[in-house]
């Protein structure tokens, strides 16, 4: 198992693209709220409604883009480029193929995700001067925001391993989260169910406060988060058990 | 192998398909294009699921060996190399996948003439180089069995040669070698035992030269301007002779120099003479069409 990561490892690290998707995630997400916070951030927090976690984070909106593009890269990407026999002549044992591919996923999403949120943080608060939080009161926004990628690019992965197709991966993930998830949550009736959706869950965990449509508390809402990787990642097991190669 | 079999859907691609490939000697696994070759290997390596039967290495199937890049090194025309990578970390995570030593993969490069190239990424590299990096990533654990698929493939000639002298050699050091390939012609050099499918059955599990024996059959093609007296003499001489559309005789179960000398014996002055073996290529499409009927 521990060679098997290895493999990952030195696989992932050796691809240029996922070095630059994970390095595109740092800059937009910590680009995007530290800009969006100098732009308008002070007359937001004197608004009402005013939450300095989703503001804080607001980036990660943007930059999950590239979350989602690197976890893909990493698994369906060896079916796109003929490469996952290879893999599995170096590790016959499926489930140790896949568990080493979320380790490495995960691992890298969350090494970016912390950069990204320290930064935000600091940035954010920074900038809003006097109208900023002490950076102490945002830990658990914070942690969220370092935990809701990783676990994103977890899910990410096992959908990835269950559709076995690059293409086809990043054009069902891309638009479920960047158009359907939110515009779902938009939606009055349905409010209170797009919550449980995986991304919405998270960025429950991110925020400061509740609204009135969070039907659950911030851990619940990594939980359900992790729930929904969980379940991408045994379906991809299942697959990758079945199927040949 | 133990009848092995593997349908797609109601596609028949192996029937019960049993042999066993001895260490030592450089098996030639021979079959036409869709014959079920790299299906049977794809199965042996645990990348497809038999059907029907069982594929074992020394007793254990690939998935249960604990560092399968030790036990046996795979070539497959499907199992390449990332376009993005470079040669050298191609290399690099299938040594960490295994725990060979790093040294390997500098070993291996210089081995398969890549060492200049070892920084270049895959994408950019012919054919020929593509299929040298498959050899090395094959070689890297030093492993006692090799199951080559169609390795000269995109290879030039001086690259097929240098193939032909590795094999041999990796057999001569005691290890398995099993080559696929769909042209008998490149493995008649090569090989030392046969097996022959067509249509995902066993045709043939022979030594080489016994399979020449037997289907290479030999006759002699002979013109002369005393075709009739010749004819007599062969044909006391417990010779089959036909005579040709054009006069010349052929005469089957004799060697070139046995007819010479008989007709150097009795004064008969011949025009030509030559060994007519029908060639190893048609005795293997009469086999492999046999397979469609």
């Amino acid at each position: 198992m521990i060679a098997a990561v290895h493999a990952e490892w030195v696989k992932a690290t050796s691809l240029r693209p996922v070095l630059a998707g994970l390095l595109a995630y740092v800059v937009a997400a910590a680009g995007i709220s530290i800009g969006v916070v100098a732009a308008v951030g002070a007359e937001e927090a004197a608004g009402p409604g005013y939450d300095a976690g989703t503001i804080a984070f607001y980036g990660l909106n943007f930059a999950h883009v590239a979350v989602v593009v690197v976890a893909v890269l990493l698994t369906a990407g060896e079916y796109s480029r003929s490469t996952v026999h290879t893999s599995l002549l170096a590790v016959p044992r499926r489930g140790v193929l896949l568990l080493a591919k979320v380790v490495v996923v995960a691992g890298l999403v969350f090494a970016a995700a912390a950069v990204a949120a320290v930064v935000s943080v600091v940035g954010t608060q920074a900038v809003l001067g006097p109208a900023g939080l002490p950076v102490g009161d945002l830990t658990r926004s914070t942690v969220a925001a370092t935990l809701y990628p990783t676990l994103l690019a977890v899910l990410c992965a096992g959908v990835a391993m269950v559709l076995r197709d690059q293409a086809g991966a990043l054009t069902l993930l891309i638009p479920f989260f960047f158009l359907v998830s939110p515009l779902l949550e938009l939606v009055p009736v349905l409010q209170r169910a797009a919550v449980f959706l995986p991304d919405r869950a998270g960025a429950v965990a991110v925020r400061l406060h509740p609204r009135p449509v969070d039907v659950f508390g911030p851990l619940t809402g990594l939980a359900v988060l992790a729930l929904w990787a969980l379940a991408a990642v045994l379906a991809g097991w299942w697959v990758l058990r079945r199927r040949d190669a | 192998m133990r009848g092995l079999g593997k349908r797609y859907g109601d596609v028949v691609a192996v029937a019960d398909l049993t042999f066993d490939v001895r260490p030592g000697v450089v098996t030639a696994f021979l079959g036409p294009n869709g014959a079920g070759k790299s299906s049977t290997l794809r199965m042996l390596l645990g990348l497809d699921r038999p059907t029907t039967g069982t594929a074992r290495i020394d007793g254990a199937s690939y998935a249960d060996l604990p560092a399968p890049l030790r036990a046996v090194g795979a070539l497959l025309d499907s199992s390449g190399a990332h376009p993005g990578r470079t040669a050298r970390d191609h290399l690099r995570w299938l040594a960490a996948s295994n725990r060979l030593p790093r040294r390997r993969v500098a070993e291996v490069l210089s081995l398969v003439d890549l060492g200049p190239a070892a920084g270049r990424r895959v994408g950019g590299f012919s054919l020929g180089m593509r299929q040298r990096l498959g050899i090395a990533a094959a070689l890297l654990g030093d492993p006692p069995v090799l199951l080559l698929d169609e390795p000269t493939n995109g290879l030039d000639a001086e690259g097929i040669r240098w193939l032909r002298g590795s094999l041999q050699r990796l057999a001569g050091e005691g290890r398995t070698v099993v080559v696929s390939s769909h042209l008998m012609a490149e493995v008649a050099r090569t090989a030392d035992h046969l097996l022959v499918i067509g249509r995902g059955r066993l045709l043939a599990d022979t030594p080489l030269p016994a399979f020449l024996a037997e289907h290479g059959t030999r006759s002699v093609r002979v013109r002369t301007h005393q075709g009739d007296r010749l004819r007599g003499l062969l044909t006391a001489a417990g010779a089959g002779v036909a005579t040709d559309p054009d006069g010349a005789l052929r005469v089957s179960g004799a060697r070139a120099e046995d007819v010479g000398a008989l007709a150097a014996r009795h004064g008969v002055p011949l025009l030509s003479l030559a060994d007519e073996g029908r060639s190893l290529e048609d005795a293997f499409l009469q086999l492999t069409a046999g397979a469609d009927t």
